[in-house]
Protein backbone atom coordinates (compact mmCIF):
# COMPACT_ATOMS: atom_id res chain seq x y z
CA UNK A 1 0.00 0.00 0.00
CA UNK A 2 1.39 3.16 -0.68
CA UNK A 3 1.20 6.68 1.16
CA UNK A 4 -1.28 8.37 -1.41
CA UNK A 5 -3.90 5.46 -0.62
CA UNK A 6 -3.20 5.38 3.28
CA UNK A 7 -3.71 8.93 2.92
CA UNK A 8 -6.75 8.68 0.91
CA UNK A 9 -7.70 6.02 3.59
CA UNK A 10 -7.48 8.38 6.37
CA UNK A 11 -9.13 11.59 4.30
CA UNK A 12 -12.48 9.32 3.81
CA UNK A 13 -12.69 7.50 7.43
CA UNK A 14 -12.24 11.30 8.91
CA UNK A 15 -14.48 12.43 6.40
CA UNK A 16 -17.80 9.71 7.22
CA UNK A 17 -18.31 10.78 10.78
CA UNK A 18 -18.26 14.77 9.97
CA UNK A 19 -20.85 13.83 7.36
CA UNK A 20 -23.02 11.69 9.64
CA UNK A 21 -22.80 14.89 12.39
CA UNK A 22 -24.27 17.33 9.77
CA UNK A 23 -26.57 15.49 8.55
CA UNK A 24 -28.08 14.70 12.75
CA UNK A 25 -28.32 18.02 12.67
CA UNK A 26 -30.31 18.86 9.74
CA UNK A 27 -32.52 16.14 9.75
CA UNK A 28 -34.87 17.89 12.08
CA UNK A 29 -35.39 20.92 10.21
CA UNK A 30 -35.34 19.53 6.72
CA UNK A 31 -37.97 17.03 7.73
CA UNK A 32 -39.78 19.59 9.13
CA UNK A 33 -39.70 22.05 5.81
CA UNK A 34 -40.84 19.10 3.85
CA UNK A 35 -43.51 18.58 6.30
CA UNK A 36 -44.42 21.98 6.10
CA UNK A 37 -44.38 21.69 2.24
CA UNK A 38 -46.59 18.64 1.98
CA UNK A 39 -49.36 20.00 4.68
CA UNK A 40 -49.91 23.44 2.74
CA UNK A 41 -49.62 21.28 -0.71
CA UNK A 42 -52.79 19.22 0.46
CA UNK A 43 -54.46 22.37 1.91
CA UNK A 44 -54.23 24.46 -1.73
CA UNK A 45 -54.67 20.91 -3.24
CA UNK A 46 -58.34 21.03 -0.97
CA UNK A 47 -59.16 24.19 -2.20
CA UNK A 48 -58.40 24.21 -5.35
CA UNK A 49 -60.42 20.89 -6.16
CA UNK A 50 -63.02 22.77 -4.37
CA UNK A 51 -63.17 19.24 -2.10
CA UNK A 52 -63.66 21.69 1.27
CA UNK A 53 -65.45 25.27 0.20
CA UNK A 54 -63.22 28.97 0.27
CA UNK A 55 -65.51 30.17 3.03
CA UNK A 56 -64.48 27.07 5.60
CA UNK A 57 -60.86 26.97 4.35
CA UNK A 58 -59.44 30.12 2.42
CA UNK A 59 -56.57 28.79 0.23
CA UNK A 60 -53.06 29.24 2.47
CA UNK A 61 -51.67 32.51 0.36
CA UNK A 62 -55.21 34.18 1.53
CA UNK A 63 -54.38 33.17 5.09
CA UNK A 64 -50.96 34.23 4.99
CA UNK A 65 -52.27 37.62 3.68
CA UNK A 66 -54.51 38.41 6.32
CA UNK A 67 -51.69 37.01 8.97
CA UNK A 68 -49.92 40.11 7.62
CA UNK A 69 -52.78 42.24 7.98
CA UNK A 70 -53.52 41.90 11.28
CA UNK A 71 -50.22 42.37 12.56
CA UNK A 72 -50.66 45.90 10.92
CA UNK A 73 -53.57 46.96 12.96
CA UNK A 74 -52.86 48.95 15.85
CA UNK A 75 -56.45 47.36 17.47
CA UNK A 76 -55.02 43.95 17.33
CA UNK A 77 -52.61 44.58 19.70
CA UNK A 78 -55.22 45.65 22.23
CA UNK A 79 -57.14 42.03 21.66
CA UNK A 80 -53.79 40.25 22.39
CA UNK A 81 -52.85 42.17 25.14
CA UNK A 82 -56.16 41.27 27.09
CA UNK A 83 -56.11 37.93 26.42
CA UNK A 84 -51.74 37.39 27.26
CA UNK A 85 -53.08 39.41 30.51
CA UNK A 86 -56.28 37.13 31.33
CA UNK A 87 -54.09 34.01 30.74
CA UNK A 88 -50.83 34.75 32.41
CA UNK A 89 -53.33 36.20 35.59
CA UNK A 90 -55.33 32.91 35.24
CA UNK A 91 -52.70 30.78 35.33
CA UNK A 92 -50.59 32.62 38.11
CA UNK A 93 -53.31 32.45 40.32
CA UNK A 94 -53.87 28.95 39.26
CA UNK A 95 -50.60 27.55 39.95
CA UNK A 96 -50.53 28.83 43.28
CA UNK A 97 -54.19 27.91 44.11
CA UNK A 98 -53.17 24.39 43.04
CA UNK A 99 -49.91 24.41 45.01
CA UNK A 100 -51.49 25.21 48.05
CA UNK A 101 -54.05 22.72 47.93
CA UNK A 102 -51.87 19.72 46.34
CA UNK A 103 -49.42 20.77 49.63
CA UNK A 104 -52.67 20.58 51.76
CA UNK A 105 -53.71 17.60 50.64
CA UNK A 106 -50.49 15.93 50.24
CA UNK A 107 -49.10 16.57 53.28
CA UNK A 108 -52.38 15.81 55.41
CA UNK A 109 -54.60 12.58 55.42
CA UNK A 110 -57.23 13.23 56.95
CA UNK A 111 -57.75 16.41 54.19
CA UNK A 112 -57.28 13.41 51.88
CA UNK A 113 -60.02 11.71 52.94
CA UNK A 114 -62.25 14.83 53.30
CA UNK A 115 -61.51 16.06 50.36
CA UNK A 116 -61.41 12.82 48.04
CA UNK A 117 -65.41 12.87 46.77
CA UNK A 118 -65.36 16.34 45.74
CA UNK A 119 -61.97 16.06 43.67
CA UNK A 120 -62.98 13.12 42.03
CA UNK A 121 -66.33 15.31 41.01
CA UNK A 122 -64.48 18.35 40.35
CA UNK A 123 -62.20 16.23 38.39
CA UNK A 124 -64.95 14.17 36.04
CA UNK A 125 -66.97 17.75 35.54
CA UNK A 126 -66.81 19.40 32.05
CA UNK A 127 -65.80 22.87 33.61
CA UNK A 128 -66.36 24.72 30.64
CA UNK A 129 -69.80 24.94 31.83
CA UNK A 130 -69.09 26.85 34.50
CA UNK A 131 -68.06 29.41 32.19
CA UNK A 132 -72.07 31.01 32.09
CA UNK A 133 -71.83 31.12 35.40
CA UNK A 134 -68.85 33.11 35.80
CA UNK A 135 -69.93 35.41 33.02
CA UNK A 136 -73.30 36.04 35.22
CA UNK A 137 -71.31 36.67 38.78
CA UNK A 138 -68.28 38.29 37.01
CA UNK A 139 -69.35 40.18 34.23
CA UNK A 140 -67.88 40.78 30.46
CA UNK A 141 -64.81 41.97 32.00
CA UNK A 142 -61.51 40.46 31.86
CA UNK A 143 -62.45 39.08 35.58
CA UNK A 144 -64.66 36.27 34.34
CA UNK A 145 -61.75 35.07 31.95
CA UNK A 146 -59.55 34.92 34.41
CA UNK A 147 -61.46 33.12 36.62
CA UNK A 148 -62.23 30.60 34.06
CA UNK A 149 -58.41 30.18 33.58
CA UNK A 150 -57.79 29.49 36.96
CA UNK A 151 -60.92 27.00 37.29
CA UNK A 152 -59.56 24.84 34.48
CA UNK A 153 -55.93 25.15 35.21
CA UNK A 154 -55.66 24.85 38.95
CA UNK A 155 -56.41 21.07 38.88
CA UNK A 156 -53.72 19.34 37.27
CA UNK A 157 -51.16 20.91 39.50
CA UNK A 158 -52.73 19.85 42.48
CA UNK A 159 -53.08 16.74 42.02
CA UNK A 160 -49.21 16.52 40.64
CA UNK A 161 -48.49 18.27 43.37
CA UNK A 162 -50.23 15.63 45.67
CA UNK A 163 -49.02 13.22 44.05
CA UNK A 164 -45.25 14.12 43.86
CA UNK A 165 -45.36 14.98 47.82
CA UNK A 166 -46.88 11.51 48.52
CA UNK A 167 -43.73 9.61 46.50
CA UNK A 168 -41.43 10.76 49.17
CA UNK A 169 -38.97 8.19 50.34
CA UNK A 170 -39.86 7.08 53.72
CA UNK A 171 -35.95 6.55 54.79
CA UNK A 172 -34.89 10.10 53.07
CA UNK A 173 -37.50 11.52 55.89
CA UNK A 174 -35.59 9.23 58.60
CA UNK A 175 -32.60 11.30 57.64
CA UNK A 176 -33.87 14.25 58.06
CA UNK A 177 -35.69 13.40 61.20
CA UNK A 178 -31.87 12.51 62.18
CA UNK A 179 -30.94 15.73 61.51
CA UNK A 180 -33.15 17.26 63.77
CA UNK A 181 -35.18 18.15 61.23
CA UNK A 182 -38.57 20.14 61.61
CA UNK A 183 -41.73 18.83 60.02
CA UNK A 184 -41.63 22.93 57.75
CA UNK A 185 -38.04 21.46 56.96
CA UNK A 186 -38.81 17.98 56.03
CA UNK A 187 -41.23 20.19 53.52
CA UNK A 188 -39.35 22.52 51.72
CA UNK A 189 -35.83 20.98 52.10
CA UNK A 190 -37.14 17.44 50.80
CA UNK A 191 -40.48 16.50 49.73
CA UNK A 192 -41.07 20.14 47.70
CA UNK A 193 -37.50 19.15 46.17
CA UNK A 194 -38.70 15.62 45.51
CA UNK A 195 -41.57 16.77 43.90
CA UNK A 196 -40.46 19.59 41.33
CA UNK A 197 -40.19 17.23 38.55
CA UNK A 198 -44.03 16.55 39.28
CA UNK A 199 -45.22 19.87 40.12
CA UNK A 200 -43.60 21.04 36.50
CA UNK A 201 -45.54 18.27 34.61
CA UNK A 202 -48.48 20.20 36.20
CA UNK A 203 -47.38 23.43 35.39
CA UNK A 204 -47.09 22.38 31.63
CA UNK A 205 -51.01 21.01 31.75
CA UNK A 206 -52.03 23.87 33.49
CA UNK A 207 -50.60 26.69 30.82
CA UNK A 208 -52.28 25.18 28.45
CA UNK A 209 -55.50 24.72 29.74
CA UNK A 210 -55.30 28.64 31.54
CA UNK A 211 -55.10 29.59 27.39
CA UNK A 212 -58.24 27.46 26.68
CA UNK A 213 -59.66 28.85 29.63
CA UNK A 214 -59.56 32.32 28.70
CA UNK A 215 -60.42 31.92 25.07
CA UNK A 216 -63.35 30.12 26.21
CA UNK A 217 -64.36 32.94 28.64
CA UNK A 218 -64.25 35.57 25.66
CA UNK A 219 -66.55 33.01 23.52
CA UNK A 220 -69.41 32.98 26.20
CA UNK A 221 -69.12 36.78 26.37
CA UNK A 222 -66.33 39.27 26.29
CA UNK A 223 -66.21 42.51 24.57
CA UNK A 224 -62.24 42.47 23.72
CA UNK A 225 -59.65 39.53 23.52
CA UNK A 226 -58.30 37.57 20.60
CA UNK A 227 -61.33 34.90 21.34
CA UNK A 228 -63.74 38.17 20.96
CA UNK A 229 -62.01 39.06 17.62
CA UNK A 230 -62.12 35.89 16.62
CA UNK A 231 -65.63 35.11 17.12
CA UNK A 232 -66.75 38.62 15.44
CA UNK A 233 -64.58 37.46 12.34
CA UNK A 234 -66.25 34.21 12.02
CA UNK A 235 -69.80 36.20 12.31
CA UNK A 236 -68.51 38.60 9.61
CA UNK A 237 -67.82 35.42 7.36
CA UNK A 238 -63.82 37.40 7.50
CA UNK A 239 -62.09 33.08 7.29
CA UNK A 240 -59.22 34.44 6.41
CA UNK A 241 -58.81 36.41 9.39
CA UNK A 242 -60.53 33.37 11.76
CA UNK A 243 -57.48 31.42 10.76
CA UNK A 244 -54.87 33.88 10.92
CA UNK A 245 -56.12 34.33 14.72
CA UNK A 246 -56.21 30.93 15.20
CA UNK A 247 -52.34 30.74 14.07
CA UNK A 248 -51.59 33.71 16.74
CA UNK A 249 -53.02 31.62 19.52
CA UNK A 250 -51.14 28.58 18.59
CA UNK A 251 -47.52 30.73 18.33
CA UNK A 252 -48.55 32.37 21.89
CA UNK A 253 -49.47 28.53 23.39
CA UNK A 254 -45.81 27.62 21.92
CA UNK A 255 -44.23 30.29 23.45
CA UNK A 256 -45.60 30.44 26.79
CA UNK A 257 -45.14 26.56 26.87
CA UNK A 258 -41.03 27.51 25.64
CA UNK A 259 -40.88 29.66 28.51
CA UNK A 260 -41.88 27.03 30.47
CA UNK A 261 -39.97 24.69 29.30
CA UNK A 262 -37.07 27.13 30.13
CA UNK A 263 -37.81 27.63 33.19
CA UNK A 264 -38.44 23.92 34.10
CA UNK A 265 -35.27 23.33 32.65
CA UNK A 266 -33.36 25.56 35.10
CA UNK A 267 -35.66 24.11 38.36
CA UNK A 268 -35.64 20.56 37.60
CA UNK A 269 -32.14 20.13 36.13
CA UNK A 270 -31.37 16.51 37.99
CA UNK A 271 -34.64 15.08 36.64
CA UNK A 272 -33.31 13.98 33.32
CA UNK A 273 -30.35 12.13 34.67
CA UNK A 274 -33.61 9.66 35.89
CA UNK A 275 -32.27 9.38 39.62
CA UNK A 276 -34.84 10.18 42.13
CA UNK A 277 -33.28 12.02 45.91
CA UNK A 278 -32.88 8.51 47.17
CA UNK A 279 -31.57 6.26 44.37
CA UNK A 280 -27.84 6.87 45.66
CA UNK A 281 -25.97 4.16 47.39
CA UNK B 1 -12.62 2.66 83.95
CA UNK B 2 -14.02 3.71 80.82
CA UNK B 3 -16.96 6.10 79.93
CA UNK B 4 -20.15 4.83 79.43
CA UNK B 5 -21.84 6.37 75.97
CA UNK B 6 -24.95 4.00 75.01
CA UNK B 7 -26.43 2.15 78.03
CA UNK B 8 -29.47 0.31 77.60
CA UNK B 9 -31.83 -2.17 79.64
CA UNK B 10 -34.38 -4.60 79.01
CA UNK B 11 -34.97 -2.94 75.47
CA UNK B 12 -37.90 -4.21 73.57
CA UNK B 13 -40.01 -3.56 70.84
CA UNK B 14 -43.31 -5.01 69.63
CA UNK B 15 -45.20 -4.14 66.53
CA UNK B 16 -49.06 -4.01 66.75
CA UNK B 17 -50.14 -5.44 63.28
CA UNK B 18 -53.63 -6.14 62.27
CA UNK B 19 -52.86 -10.65 62.16
CA UNK B 20 -51.75 -10.21 66.01
CA UNK B 21 -48.21 -8.76 67.46
CA UNK B 22 -45.20 -8.77 66.47
CA UNK B 23 -41.68 -8.97 68.79
CA UNK B 24 -39.33 -7.26 67.18
CA UNK B 25 -36.91 -7.24 69.46
CA UNK B 26 -36.57 -8.21 73.07
CA UNK B 27 -34.92 -7.54 76.41
CA UNK B 28 -31.96 -6.16 74.80
CA UNK B 29 -29.00 -5.04 77.85
CA UNK B 30 -25.61 -3.62 76.88
CA UNK B 31 -23.20 -1.06 77.79
CA UNK B 32 -21.30 0.90 75.07
CA UNK B 33 -18.02 2.96 75.83
CA UNK B 34 -17.18 6.45 74.64
CA UNK B 35 -14.23 5.86 72.02
CA UNK B 36 -15.31 1.79 71.23
CA UNK B 37 -16.49 0.93 67.53
CA UNK B 38 -18.98 -1.87 67.64
CA UNK B 39 -21.19 -3.99 65.67
CA UNK B 40 -24.47 -5.18 65.72
CA UNK B 41 -24.43 -8.51 63.89
CA UNK B 42 -26.84 -11.14 63.05
CA UNK B 43 -29.18 -11.85 60.22
CA UNK B 44 -31.86 -10.25 59.03
CA UNK B 45 -34.88 -9.90 61.29
CA UNK B 46 -32.93 -10.40 64.14
CA UNK B 47 -33.85 -6.66 65.18
CA UNK B 48 -30.51 -5.19 65.01
CA UNK B 49 -31.69 -2.67 62.96
CA UNK B 50 -34.93 -1.75 65.07
CA UNK B 51 -31.93 -1.27 67.98
CA UNK B 52 -30.25 1.48 66.23
CA UNK B 53 -33.52 3.22 64.98
CA UNK B 54 -34.23 2.95 68.99
CA UNK B 55 -30.88 4.39 69.67
CA UNK B 56 -31.35 7.56 67.10
CA UNK B 57 -34.79 8.33 68.51
CA UNK B 58 -35.76 7.34 65.64
CA UNK B 59 -38.51 5.00 66.67
CA UNK B 60 -39.73 4.60 70.05
CA UNK B 61 -39.06 1.26 71.93
CA UNK B 62 -41.73 -0.36 73.74
CA UNK B 63 -40.32 -0.92 76.56
CA UNK B 64 -37.05 -0.98 78.38
CA UNK B 65 -34.74 2.24 79.21
CA UNK B 66 -31.48 2.95 77.05
CA UNK B 67 -29.55 6.37 77.29
CA UNK B 68 -26.92 8.24 74.99
CA UNK B 69 -24.96 10.62 76.12
CA UNK B 70 -26.79 10.50 79.24
CA UNK B 71 -30.19 11.33 77.80
CA UNK B 72 -33.36 9.86 76.51
CA UNK B 73 -32.52 8.73 72.72
CA UNK B 74 -33.81 11.49 70.26
CA UNK B 75 -32.35 13.26 66.54
CA UNK B 76 -29.90 15.48 68.21
CA UNK B 77 -26.08 17.28 67.05
CA UNK B 78 -24.28 14.83 69.63
CA UNK B 79 -25.92 11.67 67.35
CA UNK B 80 -25.04 11.18 63.77
CA UNK B 81 -27.02 8.33 61.97
CA UNK B 82 -25.98 6.85 58.45
CA UNK B 83 -28.33 4.77 56.12
CA UNK B 84 -27.39 1.86 54.02
CA UNK B 85 -28.83 4.04 51.07
CA UNK B 86 -26.35 7.32 50.72
CA UNK B 87 -29.57 9.28 50.26
CA UNK B 88 -27.61 12.07 48.59
CA UNK B 89 -29.98 14.76 47.51
CA UNK B 90 -29.39 14.84 43.28
CA UNK B 91 -30.93 18.83 43.52
CA UNK B 92 -27.61 19.64 46.04
CA UNK B 93 -23.76 19.63 44.82
CA UNK B 94 -21.75 17.27 47.15
CA UNK B 95 -20.53 20.47 48.92
CA UNK B 96 -24.15 21.46 49.69
CA UNK B 97 -25.56 17.75 50.41
CA UNK B 98 -22.56 18.08 53.21
CA UNK B 99 -23.68 20.94 54.49
CA UNK B 100 -27.11 19.98 55.09
CA UNK B 101 -26.99 19.28 58.62
CA UNK B 102 -25.52 22.43 59.07
CA UNK B 103 -28.47 24.23 57.53
CA UNK B 104 -30.37 22.08 59.72
CA UNK B 105 -29.22 22.44 62.78
CA UNK B 106 -28.44 26.08 61.96
CA UNK B 107 -24.73 25.75 62.97
CA UNK B 108 -22.49 28.63 63.27
CA UNK B 109 -18.72 28.60 62.26
CA UNK B 110 -17.07 28.63 59.17
CA UNK B 111 -19.22 25.40 58.00
CA UNK B 112 -18.02 25.41 53.99
CA UNK B 113 -14.16 25.49 55.40
CA UNK B 114 -15.34 22.30 57.72
CA UNK B 115 -17.43 21.08 54.67
CA UNK B 116 -14.29 20.72 52.90
CA UNK B 117 -11.78 19.86 55.35
CA UNK B 118 -14.29 16.87 55.90
CA UNK B 119 -14.76 15.99 52.02
CA UNK B 120 -10.88 15.63 51.86
CA UNK B 121 -10.62 13.66 55.08
CA UNK B 122 -12.87 11.18 53.16
CA UNK B 123 -10.82 11.71 50.10
CA UNK B 124 -12.94 13.84 48.03
CA UNK B 125 -11.34 17.23 48.02
CA UNK B 126 -12.09 18.59 44.14
CA UNK B 127 -15.42 17.09 43.94
CA UNK B 128 -17.08 19.73 45.86
CA UNK B 129 -18.76 21.24 42.74
CA UNK B 130 -20.23 17.95 40.80
CA UNK B 131 -23.62 16.19 41.58
CA UNK B 132 -24.33 12.82 43.19
CA UNK B 133 -25.08 11.51 40.07
CA UNK B 134 -21.52 11.87 38.55
CA UNK B 135 -20.20 9.70 41.72
CA UNK B 136 -19.98 5.61 41.95
CA UNK B 137 -21.78 4.27 44.67
CA UNK B 138 -18.51 4.30 46.95
CA UNK B 139 -17.84 7.84 46.37
CA UNK B 140 -21.54 8.57 47.65
CA UNK B 141 -21.49 6.82 50.56
CA UNK B 142 -18.17 9.06 51.56
CA UNK B 143 -19.98 12.24 51.12
CA UNK B 144 -22.95 10.89 53.21
CA UNK B 145 -19.53 10.06 55.63
CA UNK B 146 -18.77 13.41 55.75
CA UNK B 147 -22.09 14.77 55.58
CA UNK B 148 -23.00 12.82 59.30
CA UNK B 149 -19.12 14.21 60.35
CA UNK B 150 -20.24 17.62 59.64
CA UNK B 151 -22.19 18.56 63.14
CA UNK B 152 -19.30 16.53 65.06
CA UNK B 153 -21.19 14.36 66.70
CA UNK B 154 -20.20 11.94 69.33
CA UNK B 155 -21.66 8.78 68.44
CA UNK B 156 -21.72 7.45 65.08
CA UNK B 157 -24.78 4.86 64.44
CA UNK B 158 -24.66 3.32 61.06
CA UNK B 159 -26.74 1.32 59.04
CA UNK B 160 -25.13 -0.93 56.96
CA UNK B 161 -23.61 1.85 55.25
CA UNK B 162 -21.47 -0.33 53.29
CA UNK B 163 -23.81 -3.10 52.42
CA UNK B 164 -24.91 -2.20 49.19
CA UNK B 165 -21.60 -1.44 47.71
CA UNK B 166 -18.82 -4.53 46.16
CA UNK B 167 -16.67 -6.07 48.56
CA UNK B 168 -13.65 -4.79 47.70
CA UNK B 169 -15.13 -1.01 48.25
CA UNK B 170 -16.87 -2.04 50.91
CA UNK B 171 -13.70 -2.91 52.93
CA UNK B 172 -11.57 0.13 51.86
CA UNK B 173 -14.44 2.01 53.01
CA UNK B 174 -14.17 0.01 56.15
CA UNK B 175 -10.86 0.66 57.25
CA UNK B 176 -11.07 4.65 56.20
CA UNK B 177 -14.29 4.57 58.84
CA UNK B 178 -11.92 2.52 61.73
CA UNK B 179 -9.18 5.34 60.80
CA UNK B 180 -11.42 8.55 60.84
CA UNK B 181 -13.36 7.02 63.89
CA UNK B 182 -9.73 6.66 65.73
CA UNK B 183 -9.01 10.14 64.43
CA UNK B 184 -11.79 11.73 65.78
CA UNK B 185 -12.54 9.89 68.46
CA UNK B 186 -16.29 8.60 67.63
CA UNK B 187 -17.96 6.07 69.54
CA UNK B 188 -19.31 3.67 66.87
CA UNK B 189 -22.10 1.44 66.36
CA UNK B 190 -22.40 -0.52 63.01
CA UNK B 191 -24.95 -2.86 62.03
CA UNK B 192 -24.04 -5.40 59.48
CA UNK B 193 -24.64 -8.80 58.17
CA UNK B 194 -21.04 -9.37 57.63
CA UNK B 195 -19.23 -11.32 60.13
CA UNK B 196 -16.38 -10.96 58.42
CA UNK B 197 -16.67 -6.90 58.32
CA UNK B 198 -17.71 -6.83 62.12
CA UNK B 199 -14.51 -8.38 63.38
CA UNK B 200 -12.48 -6.46 60.87
CA UNK B 201 -13.58 -3.06 62.62
CA UNK B 202 -14.96 -3.68 66.37
CA UNK B 203 -13.42 -3.54 69.64
CA UNK B 204 -16.75 -5.50 70.32
CA UNK B 205 -19.34 -7.79 68.19
CA UNK B 206 -22.45 -7.76 69.51
CA UNK B 207 -24.01 -10.76 68.07
CA UNK B 208 -27.94 -10.66 67.51
CA UNK B 209 -30.51 -13.78 67.09
CA UNK B 210 -33.73 -13.47 65.16
CA UNK B 211 -37.12 -14.45 66.02
CA UNK B 212 -37.66 -12.65 68.68
CA UNK B 213 -34.35 -10.34 68.32
CA UNK B 214 -32.73 -10.57 70.85
CA UNK B 215 -28.99 -10.29 72.02
CA UNK B 216 -27.46 -13.71 71.80
CA UNK B 217 -23.43 -12.94 73.31
CA UNK B 218 -20.57 -10.08 72.92
CA UNK B 219 -17.52 -11.03 71.73
CA UNK B 220 -14.45 -9.10 72.55
CA UNK B 221 -11.60 -8.37 69.86
CA UNK B 222 -8.71 -7.41 71.51
CA UNK B 223 -6.75 -6.02 67.76
CA UNK B 224 -5.22 -2.76 68.32
CA UNK B 225 -6.08 -0.04 65.72
CA UNK B 226 -5.39 0.64 63.06
CA UNK B 227 -6.16 -1.97 61.32
CA UNK B 228 -5.19 -3.60 57.73
CA UNK B 229 -5.97 -5.91 55.19
CA UNK B 230 -3.17 -8.26 56.94
CA UNK B 231 -5.25 -7.88 60.38
CA UNK B 232 -7.69 -10.76 58.47
CA UNK B 233 -4.95 -12.92 57.25
CA UNK B 234 -3.89 -14.00 60.97
CA UNK B 235 -4.81 -17.20 62.38
CA UNK B 236 -6.27 -14.90 65.81
CA UNK B 237 -8.53 -12.99 62.95
CA UNK B 238 -9.93 -16.41 62.00
CA UNK B 239 -10.36 -17.46 65.73
CA UNK B 240 -12.44 -14.82 66.30
CA UNK B 241 -14.36 -15.11 63.50
CA UNK B 242 -14.82 -19.12 64.00
CA UNK B 243 -16.04 -18.00 68.02
CA UNK B 244 -18.67 -15.25 66.43
CA UNK B 245 -20.22 -18.17 64.05
CA UNK B 246 -20.34 -20.21 67.14
CA UNK B 247 -22.36 -18.02 68.80
CA UNK B 248 -24.89 -17.15 66.11
CA UNK B 249 -25.01 -20.90 65.35
CA UNK B 250 -25.45 -22.14 69.01
CA UNK B 251 -28.04 -20.01 69.98
CA UNK B 252 -30.26 -20.61 66.63
CA UNK B 253 -31.83 -24.02 67.84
Amino acid sequence: MTITENKEKEASQSEQPLRRSTWRRLRGPIGGLILFVLLTGTWQFLVSAEIVHRVILPPPIDVAIAFYETFTEPFFYGHLWVTVQEVVVGFVVGVLLGFGLGALLGSSALAREVAYPYIIAFQGLPKIVLAPIFLTAFGFGMMSKVVMAVAISFFPLLINTMSGLMTVDAESVQLMRSLTASKRDIFWKLSVKHAMPSIFAGVKTSLTLALVGAIVGEFVGARAGLGFLLSAYSYQLQVSRVWAITMVLAILGIVLFLFIEWVDKKVVFWAKRGISPDAGM
Amino acid sequence: MPTTMIRTEDIGKTYVTTSGNVVALEGVTLEIHQGEITSLLGASGCGKSTFLNVLAGLIPQSNGHAEVGGQPPRPRQQVGMMFQRSLLFPWRTVLENVLLPGEIMKLGGDMKKRAAELLELVGLDGWEDKYPWELSGGMQQRVALARVLLPDPDVLLLDEPFGALDEMTREALDLELTRIATLTEKTVVLVTHSVYEAVMISDRVFVFTPRPGRLAGTVNVPFGRPRDLATSGTPAFAEKVAEVRELMAGSES
